[in-house]
């Protein structure tokens, strides 16, 4: 049985009574109007993770400095993007704490720790990404697969409901999202033969409202994605839907107009052994849109079909109202990890228009429906791009500004793909070969993922901020690192862009053309995304890296 | 050239990257850092190269740029995150030309350019063989490093002394100091690079164990000397001891010593006779436990000795820092020996002959002795019981931690944390087989007749133990003190805090909340003229845990491994 615990690093009463103000539905909605405030994953529902604040600019940013510090209890990367709620900061710490803390001190109000099930097989780490609110009602999957509610004033346990059994590699490493009464997880384990879902709770209850599976069942529409096994193919598995991955690890968004909550679904599985599970293998590699209250499916996009690579759609939906050529376009952005920016028209599902922003030849385009014209590589040929993708799971950051998406990117990076059959064990990963990427060779750095992960030569590939065009499809700028980019992104109305890396820096560029305008030594390996918030009239930015969060503001 | 510089070049002629402006810099190559700068440490004040700061083992910096003027403007220049939490950070860096060294648990080192965090190197340690029983090793800690010849030094936890090229980072040789899995000893602390020899204590004081003081030439690694601490039958000394007692006696030398090129002498502490609260077997005054030893640098040889706790039995040990200060008593310039005991009291020695000038509480909470008499001995004792339960102040775990105390030759003041509080104390007496632990009995932490553990920093007047101003703390402070001419102190607290007092008035003048608790020595160091202090953040340790017995805040506080350097704004 999972237990918990509560901390209280300090007295209870210390919290400012004045702080907690009731995160209703109308306050989530629009988030934006609130910009001192960080109220859901990607800041609104919208995902642009873009603020308003404007205290820190241009002129000043030099002059950020180190605020406060809180390291995490465990050296398990630190991935998870806090909210703040009226000065008082709420994060998680790996496997699964719940930290209160006020926003402008750093000083711990209280800890809630689940402590996970002996029984939980994550396929990659006890990561945890984060929270979500309503009301005083903070939410968090957790790594055994359960959600969690907790008390947003004390720390206590609200409800717990298990989702699914984590002995079979079932988890929730990504922030639950609100939708009005109703929390919304997915289930990662894509790499262990799951069956992904996507199910809602009622918040009050933890009761489970609605699930929608991310491979159909026989009977339902897209099954037939799931072939049939001929007789002369060899290894295929006739039951593959059953274990076939389509995990969903990263959180949603939302669009109060259509009343849709788009994911990104992950990999088929076995992830490489392809031949195991023919077809296109819906809705794997794919983003899809249900209806927020029912859970039906409203409209899918796939973007890898039948992937082979690893390549997930594990991406943040970015909802933009574009303007093209005078045009107000619905659009969804995606830079997906196939090496394709993408943008569709989020009311239906349409495909507007894909571009290739990295080195690719897994397909030589894509065709009129978005569909990829694959091109598969010979055995011992590099895939460009490797199976860590052209840009990964890091929240990109798009600026209405500026009108510009900004992600990171791995360049000229590949692998070459090897598989092999792979019997389905449960709690075992089913991968169907290892493809131990980025590069061969290259030791594993002892600290917190701090080192470098290529040896600075030109074949192994570096890393970029991308600030793309999603109407012309142009890079705009690049700002090109050594090291591979996996850090999420942070825009901000005095056009700065805020992000961290893999080389232990943290650092503002001008988010018009690039330039660097400060950085900030880190010491650790940055997965997380930044935030923004104002407290007492002062605008931080805080980062979780390495095994740390760190918070910076203007000099005093 | 090589392709990384190529493409350096390359990226900074086209402006793609401006990471060529920030600290892909090749390092400096550091001068070695030979015996005679090791000597003349004082006329390096950028430099932070021995385990105290000089041999003189002050924790003092000279450097006056961060003052008590613009110390409220510090900020933080960099963080490194070393990686492995478990323990914490205990150690205390190292600075040489612009260059930090670090040691964290986990046996590892990295060499980091010192203005901006980047690593240079690192090196993990990989133990002989694996762990007796198998199964996975615990994860030991490392409290620091001594430099020279070339080389890093460390002591591990299979109780080997490591040499590490201080350029490349790979190892330069090991050699066995005694068998842990036979023996029960082996290293955490600094060891200390004296001439051509590096010289290590061992753990093991709460085993049966024979403790000593053993040096190896600095650049094979070949033993020198062997100092036991314990006398052998037929040496001076061994007649303190009943019977066989000797040979199992404890007397741990397990922090690191001082030394002065002057007289070339050693100053070492010694840990608690075993087994620890249990006496009964060792009659007699058990030398040369719970002593400053004074050996001969070249031979090893035993030049004087003070006793602090004659036939100890409260685990009260004597290991913690011997400060070397020159000080006018009464108006003669004193070669002065200046020892913060784990048991309360300040002693203050005359250095180049052992003679006890004075002896002073720095606790109020004190009733293992109702007082020193003239030479220093305790009278008045009170002693653990045999199977029977006795309140004694302080517990074993001291009135202070291992952690050092700071001695500022700019004010004249001794800083030093006090904890009050107390143990009941049990002895008990049982057998054991060369190896064992032996603790002879038991403890039940308590805290202050008060009703609770109640901490302070404190200046002091070395000689008269004076107190000029105290600083009370939420917690028991565990981290390492360290003065600078700039008139400041600078410590850390359990809950994150690294903060920095007015040396002269004990008022705090900043404060930065780090993360994690403190539980090493911060220090102090400039490159290129910039003086910046640097603290290990991260809370760990038995100690650790036992303090939290008394604050629920701090059960479960988060571990941490960061180093943060702090400086002025440009």
């Amino acid at each position: 049985m999972p237990r918990h615990r509560i901390l209280f690093v300090s007295l209870v009463c210390l919290l400012p009574a004045w702080s907690f103000g009731q995160v209703s539905e109308e306050r989530l909605v629009n988030a934006a109007q609130e910009p001192q405030n960080w109220l859901t994953y990607s800041g609104t529902y919208a995902s642009q993770r873009h603020s308003t604040l404007s205290q820190i600019d241009q002129a000043n940013v030099s002059d950020l400095e180190m605020k406060w510090v809180f390291q995490s209890r465990t050296s398990h990367h630190f991935q998870a993007t806090p909210l703040v709620v009226d000065g008082v900061m709420y994060v998680t710490q790996p496997p699964n704490d719940v930290v209160a803390l006020d926003a402008e001190t750093g000083r711990v109000f209280w800890v809630y720790e689940h402590v996970p099930s002996p029984d939980a097989r994550p396929c990659c780490g006890f990561s945890n990404r984060g929270l979500a609110i309503q009301g005083d009602t903070l939410l968090m999957g957790t790594i055994d697969a359960m959600v969690v509610a907790v008390d947003a004033k004390s720390g206590g346990p609200l409800w717990k409901t298990q989702v699914a059994d984590p002995s079979y590699g079932y988890a929730i490493t990504h922030a639950p999202l609100v939708v009005k009464d109703k929390v919304i997880v997915g289930m990662a384990g894509g790499d262990m033969g799951i069956r992904g879902f996507i199910a809602a709770y009622q918040v009050n209850t933890g009761e489970e409202a609605w699930r929608f599976y991310t491979i159909p069942a026989p009977g339902e529409p897209g099954h037939e994605t799931w072939e049939s096994c001929g007789p002369e193919m060899e290894h295929c598995d006739p039951e593959a839907w059953k274990t076939g991955g389509a995990a969903v690890w990263l959180t949603g968004s939302y669009d109060p107009e259509t009343n849709l909550t788009f994911w990104g679904v992950g990999n088929p599985g076995p992830d490489y052994a392809y031949y195991q599970r023919p077809g296109d293998n819906l809705y794997a590699s794919s983003v899809v849109a249900l209806d927020a209250d029912s859970g039906k499916l409203s409209w899918h996009f796939q973007f890898t079909p039948g992937d082979r690579y690893d390549y997930d759609a594990v991406q943040i939906p970015v909802l933009v109202d574009l303007d093209v050529n005078g045009t107000v376009v619905k659009a969804m952005l995606w830079a997906n990890r196939n090496g394709f920016f993408y943008v569709l028209d989020r009311v239906t599902g349409r495909f507007l228009t894909g571009n290739p922003f990295v080195r690719i030849n897994w397909a030589s385009g894509l065709d009129d429906s978005g569909g990829p014209i694959q091109t598969p590589q010979g055995p011992g040929v590099p895939t460009y791009p490797g199976k860590q993708g052209g840009t990964n799971w890091y929240s990109p950051s798009y600026s209405p500004r500026t009108e510009l998406m900004y992600f990171s990117t791995w360049e000229g990076y590949a692998t070459v793909f090897d598989s092999a059959p792979v019997e389905y064990t449960p709690g075992q990963l089913f991968t169907g070969s290892r493809n131990r990427s980025p590069v061969k060779g290259v030791p594993e750095p002892p600290a917190v993922g701090r080192g470098h992960i290529n040896t600075w030569t030109e074949e192994v590939g570096h890393g970029s901020v991308l600030a793309f065009n999603p109407v012309t499809g142009d890079k705009v700028w690049q700002w090109e690192t050594y090291d591979v980019m996996n850090s999420g992104i942070l825009t901000t109305a005095t056009d700065l862009l805020f992000v961290g890396g893999r080389e232990g820096y943290f650092q503002a560029l001008n988010a018009r053309n690039g330039e660097l305008l400060w950085r900030a030594v880190t010491g650790g390996n940055t997965l997380a995304a930044p935030i923004t918030y104002e407290t007492d009239g002062e605008q931080f930015v805080a980062i979780a890296s390495g095994h740390s969060l760190f918070v910076f503001g203007l000099r005093n | 050239m090589s392709m990384f510089a190529d493409r350096f070049l390359r990226k900074c002629l086209l402006g793609i990257t401006i990471v060529c402006l920030f600290g892909l810099t090749e390092p400096v190559s550091a001068q070695e850092v030979t015996a005679d700068r090791l000597r003349n440490a004082d006329n390096e004040p950028e430099n932070w190269l021995v385990y105290g700061g000089t041999y003189r083992s002050r924790r003092y910096s000279q450097l006056d740029q961060v003052n008590v003027n613009n110390v409220h403007t510090l900020k933080a220049a960099w963080a490194f995150q070393a990686g492995v939490l478990a323990h914490g950070l205990q150690s205390t860096p190292l600075v040489a030309d612009g260059i930090m060294y670090l040691a964290t648990s986990g046996h590892r080192i990295y060499a980091l350019d010192a203005t901006n965090g980047r690593e240079i190197w690192s090196y993990i340690y990989e133990h002989e063989a694996p762990p007796p029983g198998g199964g996975r090793r615990p994860v030991e800690t490392v409290r620091g490093l001594a430099l020279g010849h070339g080389n890093l030094y460390f002591g591990t936890d299979d109780n080997y002394v490591v040499a590490v090229d201080v350029e490349t980072g790979e190892e330069t040789w090991r050699t066995l100091v005694e068998d842990r899995a036979e023996f029960g000893c082996y290293m955490r602390a600094a060891p200390l690079l004296v001439n051509d020899v590096v010289v290590v204590g061992s753990r093991g004081g709460d085993q049966a164990h024979r403790g000593h003081i053993v040096a190896f030439d600095a650049t094979t690694g070949e033993q020198r000397w062997w100092f036991n601490i314990i006398p052998g039958p037929g040496e001076e000394g061994n007649e303190t001891w009943a019977g066989d007692s000797w040979k199992y006696g404890g007397g741990a030398a397990w922090m690191t010593g001082s030394y002065d090129p002057e007289l070339d002498l050693i100053y070492w502490g010694t840990g608690n006779a075993s087994s620890d609260f249990y006496g009964g077997h060792r009659a007699g005054a058990n030398l040369y436990t719970n002593s400053i030893v004074a050996l001969n640098a070249v031979t090893g040889k035993i030049v004087w000795h003070f006793q602090t706790i004659p036939h100890d039995v409260w685990d009260f040990d004597s290991a913690y820092e011997a400060i070397l200060a020159d000080v006018s008593v009464d108006g003669k310039p004193r070669k002065l020996l200046i020892h913060p005991d784990k048991n309360g009291y300040v002693y203050i020695l005359d250095r180049t002959n052992g003679e006890y000038l004075s002896g002073w509480k720095y606790v109020d909470t004190l009733t293992w002795t109702s007082g020193l008499d003239a030479r220093g001995v305790p009278q008045g004792r009170l002693e653990p019981k045999l199977d029977y339960p006795t309140v004694i102040c302080p517990n074993y775990f001291g009135s202070r931690s291992w952690n050092q105390a700071s001695f500022s030759p700019h004010s004249g003041l001794l800083y030093n944390i006090g904890i009050e509080w107390c143990g009941e104390f049990m002895a008990r007496e049982h057998e054991v087989e060369q190896g064992d632990s032996w603790l002879g009995g038991s403890i039940k932490m308590l805290p202050s007749p008060s009703g609770e553990v109640l901490s302070h920093l404190d200046a002091f007047d070395p000689i008269t133990g004076e107190r000029l101003w105290s600083h009370d703390t939420k917690h028991p402070l565990l981290s390492a003190l360290v003065s600078t001419a700039g008139g400041l102190v600078f410590a850390g607290d359990p809950e994150g805090n690294f903060f920095a007092l007015n040396g002269q008035t004990g008022d705090k003048l900043w404060s930065f909340q780090t993360g994690s608790g403190h539980r090493g020595g911060a220090i102090s160091y400039a490159v290129d003229g910039k003086q910046y202090i640097a603290t290990p953040s991260g809370w760990g340790s038995s100690m650790a845990n036992m303090v939290a017995q008394f604050f629920p805040e701090l059960q479960g506080a988060r571990q941490g491994a960061t180093v943060f350097a702090f400086t002025l704004p440009d």
